[in-house]
């Protein structure tokens, strides 16, 4: 007795109740009242017609009597008996007749139709009408001489006159002896009739109380049903007030609710009620008596349709399980377009519900709830890539094992840095866009730094994360307006890129432990700290092989004195000797065929070298013996960035320059090869020998080389950046 | 507020004090009358029989019988009570569950006071 | 990545809290990630527990100031520390209900539970968590996501 449905179904019930109790009514009025009413009133017509003519054939006896008496008195007076005699044999036979049919008298069935006899087939009458036949018998043998006379009954002479002949005195005596049996047996054939007729009296007197009393009965039941049709027709009204008031709520339901919310009738017609959401979902203002149909087909495949339709009817059918039929929802996450609306748009995809809204055990209608589903399908389909982005583990595996595992723990480690930097230039309060900004650029180092070093050593699955770091990094470079909601997609990659290399982390311990439980224990605890600079020289010889691989040249990286660098400056000399090395390969050192044809030898040399200051710290040179740089090249670029104006221009020395390279923006980020254009590398070199408190230099001659020169102090300031988290 | 024939009584139900203060501090609907405030679902109940509201706000996430139980157990005393759910729980699933047990509105948090009012007026409106 | 989705609705929670309950917008300031397991806290911080289709908490943490400033806006005269209790989980629990519209009824959310002064911080279930904060006039908050 909640909800409005409940209270619309109670109502209903009820008046199931009432019509039920109606039709009993009915069948108690037929039974009770209308055939017994039928049938007494069947006995009245029947009684009444007896009566009738029971006293038509009362007559009969008196005027056999007077008949009689009529032949006695001709043969008195010597009149012509014949006459009498004949009105005589007349009634005799009428009487005869009669009291014939009166025995002979049935009770009737149904449809037979009624004769004037039938009621006297009653028992009560019965008797009286056997005892009329006896007595009428007895006194028709006495006439039956009158009845037989034949001619006349005189003979006449002059003499004594008229006189009786023989034949005449038989008729007198029976005459005689006839009104003498008549003084018996006429009041007792009235004596029949009159009983006959009291009979029949009684029986219609009764017929009459008991159709009366049938009537009262008949009165009361059509009170009774006159009493339930009220109380039906209140039923109904209650249940049109619960309907109503069903309705009434389900409206502003649909007024509050932001699902699209909708009720199906029978024919799959859309109701009039429907939640304001349906015009957002469907694009349309017209969805109420639509057809279910018309709003699906222009924005769902036709296949899909059929589908649908063939669902939504089944789930009229009621030996349907309601759980069994939400199960094959085939519009649980339906894709739609909508016609009009460019391909290009992101999918959309709608989420239907179906509930059947029952009266009592009857399916009255379909609620169909609608709402947008394109954020939770898109986060399925986003967490289904990152599941399958993690299978590629094996391939993390089998990368790691190429790797030398020397450098695979300085670039475990530095990495580590690296991403915790990143980490915390990001936790730095920012609220104005220029904050924001900073901090991009600040990011962009760090990360592009990763990227290197994993290429370097061959780490494909890192390299491939930090591009994808640096690539959202340029795309926020150009974007104005930058805010914190911009840097979501930076702390989740951050955070893919920690897992990640927590992950490498785990597999090389596991790989270590499996080395360790194969390999002889001699073998074990060689010292292999000492080793830390000259994985920079391997690594750098690596680097140069595979970047000169990749653009068709051919490069060598000779080292010295590297070995000296104190630890806390390794990862910064590995930073930028990364970037020099791969800038050289791609830029300055030309292709065998140029270098041939140059006199030079096909592979390019790159040679580093760090040397001791003493005080002054030390100095690191970056030398490739390439093409070298060209002034003119870098002004016209510097010209095109916006970096200096046209009057400008014209009065920069080679120095000036030459010096253009190390400025922000002076390459737009816009090749996002892996191997970026050569001026980002030089804005990052340039800004990590700055953030150590370090300067840098070029000098280059056009077609013999490029020597980049950096300066580091000696350490108590240096590297703070660096090392610490 | 004016006592009168017209008046109904409103009962607040949320586990929050300020959310509680608040609906009653902004709810301007000249017919209502804040007859009680409840901070779960078994203080509701209690509160609901003694004061025979007429009108309920329901919060659903609730220590001590969530909204959706005290929806079903409002109902069960009195069918015709006016149940506005003020929940933060915007998923549609939600929704229809407590309109299934007999809720009459839905609010979702967080709301402004012309939210409220209206989403009151609607519930009014529909008696 | 559904991570960023994911992220993104309980940002948009956030913002449509403070423009609501207070008609100003407030900003995402820059988010990071909690490395060490150690978010740290403002004076008080609202916790929901997450259950069912994804595990962990969700967090909305904010300095007494802000609070007190977030009550006036809402015509709240009583800054009781009673109150800021109240609004702070009151905040987290809109927050985490409001993500359901998208990520369903399977995100299964507890009733807040509320930390004061919680110098400690809030335990959370594994290491790394995202950490994004809410600036809104001159206060600033934190919205702490830590999901499986």
């Amino acid at each position: 007795m909640k909800s409005p449905v409940e209270q619309d179904a109670v109502a209903r019930s009820r008046v199931r109740v009432d019509i039920l109790l109606i039709a009993a009514a009915c069948v108690a009025f037929v039974g009770a009242v209308f055939i017994p009413g039928l049938r007494l009133a069947k006995t009245l017509s029947n009684d009444a017609a007896a009566l009738k003519f029971v006293s038509e054939q009362r007559r009969y006896s008196l005027a056999i009597q007077s008949a009689v008496a009529a032949v006695q008195d001709r043969l008195d007076s010597g009149g012509y008996v014949q006459t009498p005699i004949d009105q005589l044999r007349r009634d005799a036979q009428a009487l005869t007749e009669a009291t014939n049919r009166m025995g002979a008298a049935q009770a009737i069935g149904w449809f037979d139709a009624p004769t004037e006899t039938t009621a006297l087939a009653d028992a009560d009458v019965k008797a009286s009408v056997t005892a009329l036949a006896a007595e009428w018998s007895a006194y028709r043998r006495r006439l039956q001489p009158l009845f037989e006379f034949q001619g006349i009954p005189y003979f006449d002479s002059e003499s004594a006159g008229t006189h009786l002949n023989p034949a005449g005195r038989r008729l007198a005596e029976a005459t005689t002896s006839a009104l003498r049996a008549a003084r018996e047996a006429i009041p007792k054939i009235d004596a029949d009739f009159n009983g006959i007729g009291d009979a029949l009296q009684k029986s219609s007197a009764a017929a009459a109380s008991t159709l009366s009393l049938v009537m009262l009965l008949g009165l009361l039941l059509a009170a009774t049903m006159v009493a339930l049709g009220i109380m039906l027709q209140l039923g109904r009204q209650r249940q049109e007030e619960a309907v109503l008031e069903a309705k009434r709520q389900a409206d502003s339901i649909f007024r509050t609710m932001k699902e699209g919310l909708f009720l199906l009738d029978r024919d799959l017609v859309i109701g009039a009620a429907h939640s304001a959401a349906m015009r957002d979902l469907f694009k349309r203002d017209d969805v109420a008596g639509l057809t279910f149909e018309d709003l699906l087909k222009d924005i769902v495949p036709a296949k899909t349709l059929a589908t649908a339709m063939k669902f939504v009817r089944v789930l009229w059918t009621e030996r349907t399980n309601e759980n069994l039929v939400k199960s094959i929802n085939p519009l649980g996450e339906v894709e739609v377009h909508f016609p009009g609306e460019s391909g290009s748009a992101a999918p959309q995809y709608l989420e239907f519900d179906f509930h059947r809204v029952r009266s009592g055990t009857d399916i009255s209608h379909i609620l169909v709830s609608v709402s947008d589903a394109s954020a939770r399908v898109a986060l399925g389909h986003e967490l289904k890539a990152a599941q399958d982005q993690s299978q590629s583990q094996i391939d993390t595996l089998l990368g790691l094992l190429r790797v030398d595992p020397k450098q695979l723990a300085s670039f475990l480690g530095d990495s580590d840095v690296a991403l915790q930097m990143v980490n915390s230039i990001l936790r730095e309060p920012a609220r104005e866009e220029s904050a924001f900004r900073k901090k991009v650029d600040s990011i962009f180092r760090q990360v592009h730094a990763v990227k290197g070093e994993a290429a370097a050593i061959g780490l494909t699955t890192i390299e491939d994360r930090a591009h994808r770091f640096e690539e959202d990094l340029r795309a926020l470079r150009e974007k104005g307006d930058l805010s914190g909601n911009d840097f979501l997609p930076l702390i989740v990659k951050l955070d893919d890129l920690f897992t990640h290399l927590q992950s490498i982390r785990d597999l090389v311990a596991k790989l270590s432990r499996l080395q360790q439980a194969a390999a002889p224990a001699a073998e074990r605890g060689a010292p292999a700290s000492a080793a830390a600079p000259t994985d920079v020289d391997s690594m750098l010889k690596q680097l140069a092989e595979k970047v000169g691989h990749e653009n068709g040249k051919a490069a060598r990286v000779e080292s010295a004195g590297l070995e000296a660098l104190p630890n806390a400056y390794r990862r910064l000399v590995k930073d930028i000797a990364v970037q020099a090395v791969r800038n050289a390969v791609m830029h300055g050192i030309e292709t065998p065929q140029a270098r041939r044809a140059a006199g030079k030898d096909p592979c390019g040399l790159i040679r580093i070298e760090v040397e001791p200051q003493g005080a002054d710290g030390f100095r690191l040179s970056i030398e490739d013996d390439g093409q070298g740089l060209s002034t003119q090249k870098i002004v016209a670029t510097a010209m095109q960035r916006g970096l200096v104006s046209a009057d400008e221009a014209p009065t920069l020395g080679p120095k000036q320059a030459l010096r253009l390279l190390f400025r922000a923006g002076f390459s737009t980020y816009d090749k996002s090869t892996k191997d970026a254009g050569r001026g980002v590398g030089m804005n990052l070199i340039a800004n990590l020998v700055q953030e150590a408190g370090g300067r840098i230099g070029v000098s280059t001659a056009p077609g013999k080389f490029t020597r980049f020169t950096v300066n580091l102090p000696v350490l108590q300031s240096a590297g703070k950046n660096h090392e610490a988290a | 507020m004016s006592e009168g024939p017209n008046v109904l009584k409103m009962l607040i139900v949320d586990d929050s004090n300020i959310i509680r203060r608040r609906i009653e501090r902004s709810q301007q609907i000249d017919r209502l009358e804040v007859v009680g405030a409840a901070a779960n679902g078994v203080e509701a109940v209690e509160l609901f029989r003694r004061t025979g509201a007429d009108v309920v706000t329901m919060d659903l996430t609730m220590p001590e019988m969530d909204g959706i139980e005290c929806v079903t157990e409002l109902v069960r005393i009195r069918p015709d009570v006016l149940i506005l759910v003020i929940s933060a729980l915007a998923d549609k699933a939600t929704a229809v569950e407590a309109i299934e047990r007999g809720a009459n509105g839905f609010l979702c948090k967080p709301f402004t006071d012309r939210q409220l009012n209206g989403a009151l007026e609607e519930l009014l409106a529909g008696r | 990545m559904f991570r960023e989705t994911e992220l993104r609705i309980f940002i948009d929670g956030a913002l449509r809290v403070f423009e609501t309950l207070t008609n100003q917008a407030a900003t995402v300031g820059s988010p990071y990630l909690v490395t060490d397991g150690k978010p740290g806290t403002y004076d008080f911080a609202g916790v929901i527990d997450i259950t069912g289709i994804r595990k962990g908490l969700v967090y909305f943490t904010a300095p007494r100031g802000m609070l007190t400033v977030l009550l006036m806006r809402m015509q709240e005269t009583d800054t009781s520390e009673e109150n800021m209790r109240d609004l702070v989980g009151e905040v987290a629990n809109t927050i985490s209900g409001n993500a359901r519209r998208d990520l369903g009824k399977g995100f299964v959310i507890s009733v807040p539970n509320v930390l004061a002064n919680a110098s400690e911080g809030v335990g959370l279930p594994h290491a790394r968590c995202f950490v994004i904060p809410i600036n809104w006039r001159t206060h600033a908050a934190k919205l702490v996501v830590c999901l499986q």
